[in-house]
């Protein structure tokens, strides 16, 4: 997909653990793992704001366009 | 969902019917052993009383539509088992409902074809009829349930897609 999913670098920055945001978003971490390995196929936008909400970000931050893949 | 528990229960007697059917090759040699005289046969409708090799390719053609049919309801009754698992819009659910389509449309055309010859060898003409009755036994019915069935397996392939899209949406 050529929409690239920059969830982990966003972590990272934040210093957060995956199962952390999965807990403060109150999504499975199951689903949090299909979001970050880029196997998703849509995104709720409530998930996004929660996303976004927890990690202080805009959803910019999480979401890049890629014309190469 | 509720498993189609009626459907499954006609499908298995219809299917015990059909497996019945098949051992008439076997009923037919045992009379053939037992008596001389001649077991009158009812082939479209005709009766067979002379057996020569027209005759026997009209019944060895019959005999494979018959098993067709039989290798149909057994399909069926496949399709019918994997909705109780729960699990729908499933590969084989897919390709069962293409098979399925697929050979109904060879067996409506077979019958067609073998009605032809069984019209050109028993009465000695060539002649055939295109009727719409109030029955389901007529051509274009069955083609119509063949093609429909081919179609249902697409919208479940596409069904498919959909749910896995669905499942994948976080």
């Amino acid at each position: 997909m050529a929409i690239l999913v920059n969830l982990d670098r966003m972590l990272e920055k934040r210093n957060m653990k995956s199962s952390e945001l999965a807990d403060a978003i109150n999504i499975t971490t199951a689903n949090l793992s299909i979001l970050k390995t880029g196997k998703a196929k849509a995104i709720r936008f409530s998930t996004l704001e929660a996303i976004c909400e927890a990690l202080k970000c805009q959803p910019g931050d999480l979401l890049e366009y890629s014309s190469e893949l | 969902m509720k498993p189609p528990v009626l459907l499954k229960t006609i499908l298995d007697i219809c299917f015990f019917l059909l497996i019945c059917s098949l051992f008439s090759p076997l009923e037919l040699l045992i009379h053939f052993q037992m008596n001389d005289s001649p077991l009158p046969i009812e082939l479209n409708n005709r009766l067979i009383t002379t057996f020569n090799y027209n005759t026997i390719i009209l019944l060895i053609i019959n005999y494979s539509i018959t098993i067709i049919y039989v290798y149909i309801v057994y399909l069926l009754r496949k399709l019918v088992r994997s909705f109780f698992k729960n699990a729908y819009f499933t590969r084989l659910q897919i390709s069962l409902f293409r098979l399925i389509g697929q050979l109904i449309i060879l067996a409506t055309i077979s019958e067609f074809i073998m009605s032809l010859y069984t019209t050109l060898v028993l009465d000695k003409r060539i002649g055939f009829n295109f009727s719409i009755d109030g029955s389901h036994n007529n051509l274009f019915y069955t083609l119509a349930i063949g093609l429909f069935f081919i179609y249902l397996g697409k919208l479940f392939n596409k069904s498919k897609s959909l749910q896995e899209e669905n499942e994948l949406t976080v």
